[in-house]
């Protein structure tokens, strides 16, 4: 069967399946085969010039092309994730499977009710499209919080109403297919409850004190409502508000004089300017780059075995930029071209590296490590943060300030470490990845305001001998930041004490802007009431 | 005298091998479902229905045509309307690469499975 008819066949039983999806034709059985090397098969596209050397690689393992290739990808993954072996696919009980199926049907059920109440009217599946604010402020008026709890929240609410647009929530819906969490569940959740309130008390707040480009802000705010955007503004009002209980002068959406991006956020802080540039790298962003640059490394010294017929093996444990790998390439090149000449093991040590080059016919294992990652997706964030700082030239941005929500801060061996030992890790891997981005003074990275799920943790502050500073404070409404500010230069030494004084104070920020905005503080609002104590 | 088993080409629906799935054809189709059918469809990553169509637990039954099976299986990995909390059941469509079928599977569709299809795959599960 020839490709193109495949393609139409499955085209067709798909067309089919849509048509009769919510019927059944018959009768389903349980299987009672279990797959014995379950696998999905993924095509590769191969540069002719180079399958050519696939192929006689191959035929020197006594091996199929597609088996190298395969080895290849899976020794790879082996290296690229060892504690997350082995991959577990299906490898859950029953119970674990219904308890997850039960736990997505509730979460469902949780959101279908919660943006839609239905009160004493049939809600049909028309209403999807439209969700409200005045929807919103009833589920607020239906939480079993106290009135005060209540009473702010409608308030929190009426200000985005305000601020963002009567449409913006149905606009949001349509793009996103769901609300942000912060609005649907912030009538009980505590974490969520939160998060609305500084939302609301941020945008309010600069725009009060007329903040240099509040007007752009709360324009772009209305206008986008996807969550990579949101979460992009939420980061630039959270810095210039923390810099505003210091009583620093603020600036938003500032352009420079010769530049073509404006600046998201400017501190102005005892005569210095921190200009600031803010990004979140989401869970959901995929990286295209991710691991080009050992991938290309590898493809050079594979050249390299192959054009010499010599073996290689040893480690590459710095980043180099591109001028020093090439010159370090050449240099491995000499060494396999007198490995040949000499019949002889050559030897490259550098500073960064160990090489050996075993000469033809010689009995030896071709292995190379390339930089060692500190956890899973580090290479992602770290594309990531180069590609922002080159942005930061269009702006004249001089620090970074990003939150990290792509998991790294949770689910990698990382972040169980100490908050010392995780800043030093994470500081040395940022001045690697952007030494070559010499007009940046430095860069904070953040956990963003997590939910505290097994309680308060220690607040800590650990400063390290080349100027990185380390931030744990538990914040209201059970939630917890760790901050790690790294400085790039000696100007950038210079501030960062000014970025420890913001989050050092996070943890009172919500009083002061609640008081700011004749609002009961916290302590009033997470009071319970008599009903939420009462046995039931 | 007990029903005769169904079968697809001879083999009873129970005991069709399931060992790999390609995606090549339709794999885009599948994780781009909210643009033909509106944000509120489920896209569905190929690896997703991979895990589905391969639960060892599936329920397997008669396809869309006669050359089509449909599985309704687990995918450990396909995300909660959350974006957080992961495991969804779901509905797969697949064609055999080989005749009668070796294992080896083109995948042709793939869904959210309906309320009904997760309960019949959960409470036979606890049978």
């Amino acid at each position: 069967m020839c490709a193109e008819s495949i393609s139409e066949l499955l085209a067709r039983e798909a067309e089919a399946a849509e048509r009769v999806e919510s019927e059944h034709r018959g009768s389903y059985v349980r299987s009672r085969r279990a797959p014995k090397d379950p696998s999905q098969v993924y095509s590769l596209r191969i540069p002719l010039d180079r399958l050519e050397l696939v192929r006689q690689l191959a035929t020197k393992q006594r091996t199929t092309p597609a088996a190298l290739l395969r080895s290849w990808v899976l020794e790879r993954v082996e290296e690229e994730a060892p504690a997350e072996k082995p991959a577990a696919g299906n490898a859950l009980s029953n119970g674990q499977r219904r308890k997850a199926i039960e736990l997505v049907r509730q979460l469902e059920e949780t959101l279908r009710h919660s943006a839609w109440p239905d009160h004493d009217r049939a809600v049909t599946p028309l209403d999807l499209s439209s969700p409200t604010w005045e929807e919103m402020r009833e589920l607020m008026d239906r939480s079993a919080r106290s009135d005060t709890w209540k009473k702010t929240g409608r308030w929190a609410l009426d200000q985005l109403q305000t601020l963002l647009g009567d449409d913006w929530l149905g606009r949001s819906w349509r793009a996103e297919g769901r609300l942000p969490g912060e609005l649907v569940q912030s009538s009980g959740n505590t974490f969520a409850y939160g998060f609305l309130l500084e939302w609301a008390l941020r945008l309010r707040m600069v725009l009060e004190r007329n903040v240099p480009g509040a007007k752009a802000l709360r324009k772009n705010a209305a206008r986008d409502v996807p969550k990579s955007q949101r979460l992009h503004h939420g980061l630039q009002l959270e810095v210039a508000t923390l810099g505003l209980q210091l009583g620093e002068k603020i600036k938003l959406e500032e352009r420079l004089p010769g530049t073509t991006n404006p600046l998201d956020v400017t501190l102005s802080y005892n005569g210095d300017q921190i200009r600031t540039e803010v990004f979140a790298v989401l869970l959901d962003e995929l990286s295209a780059k991710a691991g080009k640059q050992d991938q290309w490394i590898l493809r050079k010294l594979l050249k390299v075995e192959a054009a010499h017929g010599v073996t290689i093996s040893g480690s590459l444990r710095a980043r180099l930029s591109e001028p020093e790998l090439a010159a370090w390439l050449t240099a491995i090149d000499l060494a396999a071209a007198a490995a040949v000449a000499g019949k002889q093991v050559q030897t490259l040590i550098t500073e960064c590296s160990d090489v050996v080059i075993h000469p033809p016919g010689e009995a030896a294992e071709s292995s190379f490590e390339c930089p060692a990652t500190f956890a899973v997706g580090w290479r992602r964030i770290e594309d990531k943060f180069r590609e922002k700082g080159e942005q930061t030239q269009k702006s004249g941005a001089t620090w970074l300030r990003a939150d990290l929500l792509d998991g790294i801060w949770f689910a990698s061996p990382w972040a169980h470490a100490d908050l010392p030992d995780k800043a030093a890790s994470l500081a040395f891997h940022l001045q690697t990845a952007l030494s070559s981005q010499e007009h940046l003074q430095g860069i904070v990275v953040s956990s963003s305001a997590c939910p505290a799920m097994s309680g308060p943790h220690r607040d800590e502050t650990a400063a390290l001998d080349d100027g990185t500073i380390a931030i744990r404070r538990n914040l209201p409404f059970h939630r917890v930041r760790e901050t790690i500010i790294v400085p790039m230069t000696q100007a950038g030494r210079a501030n960062a004490g000014v970025w420890a004084h913001l989050y050092e104070g996070e943890p009172n920020w919500l009083d002061w802007a609640l008081a700011d905005a004749s609002l009961p503080a916290v302590a009033d609002l997470l009071q319970v009431t008599p009903e939420q104590t009462s046995p039931s | 005298m007990s029903e005769a088993e169904p079968t697809f080409e001879g083999i009873p629906y129970a005991d069709l091998p399931r060992e790999s799935v390609d995606w090549t054809h339709r794999g885009d189709y599948i994780r781009t479902r909210s643009q033909r059918k509106g944000p509120n469809e489920f896209d569905v990553e190929p690896e997703w229905a991979t895990e589905a169509a391969l639960d060892p637990d599936a329920l397997v039954g008669p396809g869309s045509s006669t050359t089509s099976v449909e599985v309704i299986g687990f995918s450990p990995s396909a995300p909660a309307p959350d974006g957080q909390t992961l495991g969804r059941v779901l509905k797969v469509w697949l064609v055999p690469k080989t005749h009668p079928p070796d294992g080896d599977w083109w995948g042709a569709s793939a869904c959210l499975a309906n309320d009904q299809d997760v309960a019949a795959y959960c409470n036979k599960e606890s049978d």
